[in-house]
């Protein structure tokens, strides 16, 4: 597990996404749905197009660009153009902060 | 200057440095027209298919360098041949003003390249930019009826504090002339780890006139490279132009020939090698707007570890280009499980009465080449060699001198095996 | 060769396919898209509500959506999307027998011979007219096989959870502006499904008319071939000729599960004054097989790139497409296979004619993902040039993120030979027989694939397209 903290509590607003940058240049999406916050690779996996302007669906979120949807707990792609899942990666709020685990990063 | 990334410069400050430098009041004027054009020039947009998958906005050593410091004036490149004039880009203003503002501006400047119909080319921002900073450079030009002999042999060396470079050349043929020119950009191992190179490269061949031109590049590991080679033919005009890409992190080459009278004809090669992290791009254009002429290029590249090929290559055939000959030739091998190719041979043909065609592959080593020769007692990584050494000698055999060669096919072994020879 | 007297598909036309009805719907939109249109629609539909839902989301996407900048724009931007009927219902129910059918509508049909093609070759008709499902006939040996060959607005009301299951799962309403328009607007189309390890052995058959003037064309079409069974698609349209123009904008999704086949042809010949933008798409499970076979005719700009995306191992797909262009004409084709899981195969075959101003375009992408080990693709295209100012173009784009992938793709340009028309003049034969010959000769490998009422139909309408170009 490490811990990255890549927000504050107040800026993860119910039904809306927010894109955090990393200084690796790679983009991180966050949303909250139904009080919950998800974290996910900024990029959709058909064509990067960036996901923070999409829609969120329930527990899933849509592209834009092309409809692509993906499930917001596990990644998977739910149809197509995309064939590819989207990284996904746990998330905790602690004392006002946001943290993601990025892993071996 | 020497230390604002030159992304962040202004037009004032170019002004400066451009009077600074000598330069006659037409260029100062040129340069600040340009740099102010560019910054209302948009970066190429993610339709712009020659620039889809190359993105040099997102790299930090794209943006943040600044110019390097012009310690010498590179490249350096003489000829024993006294007809020609062979010198830097700054010394020809100060000798042949007349004959260098004609080249360097106005309509014989590439203004923009070609790109496939209702699409910009998209990279126009980056040639303004080059227009307004170019900062080294060399101008040839072959009189009438000269046969340049010897080849002008040019070397480029990255420089030891960290910086960006504009190389700008200017290669004239006068009708009947020819001439064997080779353009060497090198790292060294002092050579900074931060260094960006955009270098434009612009040639006039006119009529029965013929160019031998080669570009080795052979940057370190971090370079970042941008090149546009243009070379324009007129009648009965010919070029073999040859590129190898071996360096840079990320390298953007795009070379266009235009076939602007019957008889032109060209031939294009390059070999890329990609290793580690590369990204290696490579776009071509063979426009042809004229009757009879030809084109033919063929293009290979090698993959391993990480890295990434991308191959874009079109050929446009005007509606008067009757009669006309183009083909195009993409092979590519992919030597490990992580590195992947991209290529998008394109076609634009607006007259019937042609040949036209292309062809592309992907793929590993052929199994059956790899058992055949392990079978005869070579290990498998000796095999993969000389499949690799021979899948590039048709292409390593275009350069013009039997040195360069030499240093091509070592580069290979070493890129696949870490070896020295 | 034919010895009736040919004429130029302008002149002959008319008569032959380009007579009209005179209107007496009972319910036809009025012009424009809006929010009311597409309620009446879904409510005289007896739809359930979440159909609706689904089509009023899409509306809001299609007004968000830009046109796509890229392909024909000049002839995109001319599209006058207000100045279009969305839904045109020609009769209160649905008939099962010729005879019920309303005698004028019948009479379209008789004479484009579709009750001949139906007594030889068919095994069920739906007969799309204007917007909605006129007849509709399956023979009882499917029935019995549980084979399910409807109209779309008859399996959203049988099939319920099937449609909802897998509607816009292939092509979602936001894939372009065009599958989000017809996702709004969607009427008639077939819906299929064929049960497991049952092979449907007639090809299935629909034709489709545009009557009204400016009359937009939405069919849905959903094909379900589920494990080890197969089925073969047949769709082949022709309509008359206005002088504004119409709007075809079908979307089609093929899903082929485990070692099942999907074959779905198309000859497509609208007239010279519709614009043809569709989007087809198929999944291939474990060992499946989906075959495009793609004849594009007519129209004044097609744009059409049916995809096979091939999700698991051992799935093949294929893309047999050929495209006439004579004056005027774009016909803008294509092919698309994305390779998603190890062992799959694709292979490509496009050939285009281009005669007087006409322009053939093809687009394809061949894309291998990371992990999709074993991959063999092979794409060829060849492009016919007839005259001086025909025009095309190729685009492909091959991503290959798999090092063990083999993929090839060759394209080649010409005109007709001089040496092989020199050699067939002197065994006698006219330069327009010569012409034919070679023509015939050069669109051979998708011929062959069609069934024989649809060859036959083709070489006569590629004769009447050629005639007045040799000499």
């Amino acid at each position: 597990m490490s811990w990255t903290q890549i927000a504050q509590t107040t800026e993860l607003v119910e039904g809306q996404i927010i894109a955090k940058p990393l200084p690796s240049g790679k983009i991180i999406a966050l949303t909250r749905v139904q009080g919950r916050c998800f974290a996910f690779d900024d990029e959709c996996t058909h064509e990067e197009v960036s996901l923070s302007v999409g829609w969120i669906n329930g527990t899933s979120i849509e592209c834009p660009a092309h409809g692509a949807r993906f499930d917001l707990c596990s990644g998977k792609a739910l149809c197509l153009p995309a064939t590819r899942d989207l990284a996904v990666y746990a998330v905790k709020e602690e004392e006002g902060s946001v943290y993601v685990d990025l892993g071996a990063e | 200057m020497m230390t604002t990334p030159w992304t962040q410069l202004d037009a004032k400050t170019i002004r400066d440095w451009s009077s600074a430098r000598g330069e006659p009041a037409w260029l100062v004027d040129q340069r600040a027209t340009a740099w102010n054009a560019a910054a209302h020039t948009p970066v190429p947009p993610r339709t712009a298919e020659a620039w889809k998958y190359t993105n040099l906005e997102k790299i930090a050593a794209w943006n943040q360098l600044p110019m390097a410091a012009s310690a010498e004036t590179t490249p350096a490149a003489t000829t024993d041949n006294a007809q020609v004039i062979c010198t830097d880009l700054a010394g020809a203003l100060r000798e042949h003003p007349q004959l260098v503002l004609h080249y360097l501006s106005g309509e014989n400047s590439a203004r923009d390249f070609s790109a496939i119909t209702g699409q910009p080319y998209g990279g126009a921002r980056y040639l303004r930019q080059h227009d307004a900073l170019w900062d080294r450079g060399l101008f040839i030009f072959v009189p009438r009826n000269v046969q340049v002999t010897t080849p002008i042999h040019a070397k480029t060396v990255a420089p030891r504090t960290a910086g960006a470079i504009f190389p700008r050349t200017i290669i004239v043929l006068e009708s009947g002339a020819s001439l064997t020119y080779i353009d060497e950009l090198r790292s060294h191992e002092n050579s900074a780890t931060d260094f960006s190179c955009h270098a434009h490269c612009e040639i006039f061949v006119q009529d029965n006139a013929h160019i031998h031109y080669s570009q080795v590049q052979h940057w370190s590991s971090t370079a970042i490279h941008l090149g546009h080679q243009r070379i324009t033919l007129a009648r009965d005009a010919r070029a073999t132009v040859t590129n190898i890409s071996l360096g840079g992190r990320t390298v953007k080459q795009i070379t266009e020939v235009v076939h602007t009278a019957p008889g032109a004809e060209s031939h294009l090669f390059g070999l890329n090698f990609g290793d580690a992290q590369q990204q290696i791009d490579h776009h071509t254009l063979q426009t042809h707007i004229a009757p009879n002429t030809t084109s033919n290029l063929l293009y290979k590249s090698a993959l391993k570890d990480h890295a990434r090929s991308i191959y874009t290559g079109l050929i446009h055939l005007s509606p008067v280009a009757q009669q006309c000959g183009a083909y195009q030739s993409n092979r590519n091998l992919l030597l490990s499980d992580d590195c992947s190719a991209t290529a998008i041979p394109q076609l634009e043909i607006e007259a019937n009465d042609v040949k036209c065609s292309h062809g592309a592959t992907m793929g590993p080593v052929d199994a059956d080449q790899l058992y055949y020769l392990t079978t005869r007692g070579l290990s498998k990584s000796q095999a993969e060699q000389m499949i690799v050494a021979g899948f590039f000698e048709d292409l390593i055999t275009q350069l013009p001198a039997e040195s360069l060669q030499e240093m091509v096919r070592a580069a290979v072994v070493h890129k696949l095996t870490g070896v020295l020879s | 060769m034919s010895n009736q007297t040919l004429e130029s598909i302008g002149q002959d036309y008319d008569t032959q396919f380009g007579f009209h009805d005179p209107e007496n719907y009972v319910f036809k939109s009025g012009r424009g898209l809006t929010r009311e249109t597409v309620e009446a629609m879904s409510a005289m539909k007896k739809e359930p509500a979440w159909m609706l839902e689904f089509r009023l989301k899409a509306l809001e996407i299609y007004h968000q959506k830009p046109m796509p900048r890229w392909g024909d724009s000049k002839m995109l931007d001319s599209i006058d999307f207000d100045n279009i009927h969305y839904y045109v219902r020609p009769s209160e129910r649905e008939e099962k027998n010729w005879d019920d059918v309303p005698q004028d509508i019948r009479n379209t049909f008789d004479k484009l011979g579709i009750p001949e093609a139906e007594r030889k070759f068919l095994a069920g008709v739906t007969a799309q007219y204007e917007s909605e499902v006129v007849y509709h006939s399956i023979s009882k040996d499917l029935e019995a096989q549980g084979v399910r060959f409807l109209s779309m607005d008859d399996g959203l009301r049988q099939f319920p959870e099937i449609v909802r299951q897998y509607l816009g799962t292939i092509i979602p309403p936001h894939d372009n502006k065009f599958a989000a328009l017809n996702s709004a607007v969607w009427s008639g189309g077939s819906f299929v499904y064929v049960p497991k390890n049952t092979h449907v052995n007639i090809p299935l058959q629909a034709y489709f008319r545009i009557n009204t003037e400016n009359m937009g064309q939405f069919e849905r079409t959903l094909i379900i071939a589920d494990e080890g069974s197969s089925v073969h698609y047949v769709e082949g349209c022709t309509a008359p000729t206005y002088s504004s123009d119409s709007l075809h904008s079908a979307v089609v999704e093929l899903i082929a599960l485990a070692g099942a086949k999907i074959r779905y042809t198309t000859i497509q010949n609208w007239s010279k004054n519709v614009y043809n933008l569709v989007t087809k798409r198929a999944v291939a499970y474990r060992n499946a097989r989906v075959e495009w076979v793609d004849g594009n005719l007519g129209s004044k700009l097609t744009m059409k790139y049916p995809a096979v995306y091939l999700m698991e191992p051992g799935a093949h797909g294929e893309i047999l497409s050929i495209a006439f262009s004579g004056d005027d004409q774009h016909q803008d084709a294509g092919a698309k296979i994305v390779h998603a899981a190890p062992n799959t195969t694709s292979v490509v075959t496009s050939k285009s004619i281009s005669k007087g101003t006409g322009r053939s375009s093809y687009r394809g992408l061949v894309r291998v993902e990371k992990g999709a080990t074993g991959v063999k693709s092979s794409v060829v295209c060849d492009a016919l040039l007839l005259n001086p100012e025909s025009r095309t173009d190729t685009y492909p784009t091959m991503e290959i993120h798999d090092s063990t992938a083999n993929i090839g793709h060759e394209a080649s340009v010409s005109k007709v030979s001089d040496e092989q028309l020199y050699y067939l003049r002197s065994r006698g034969l006219s330069e327009s027989q010569a012409m034919m010959m070679i023509i015939n000769g050069f669109i051979e490998p998708f011929t062959r694939e069609l069934p024989l009422e649809y060859a036959v139909e083709l070489n006569r309408l590629i004769q009447l397209e050629m005639e007045g170009s040799v000499g």
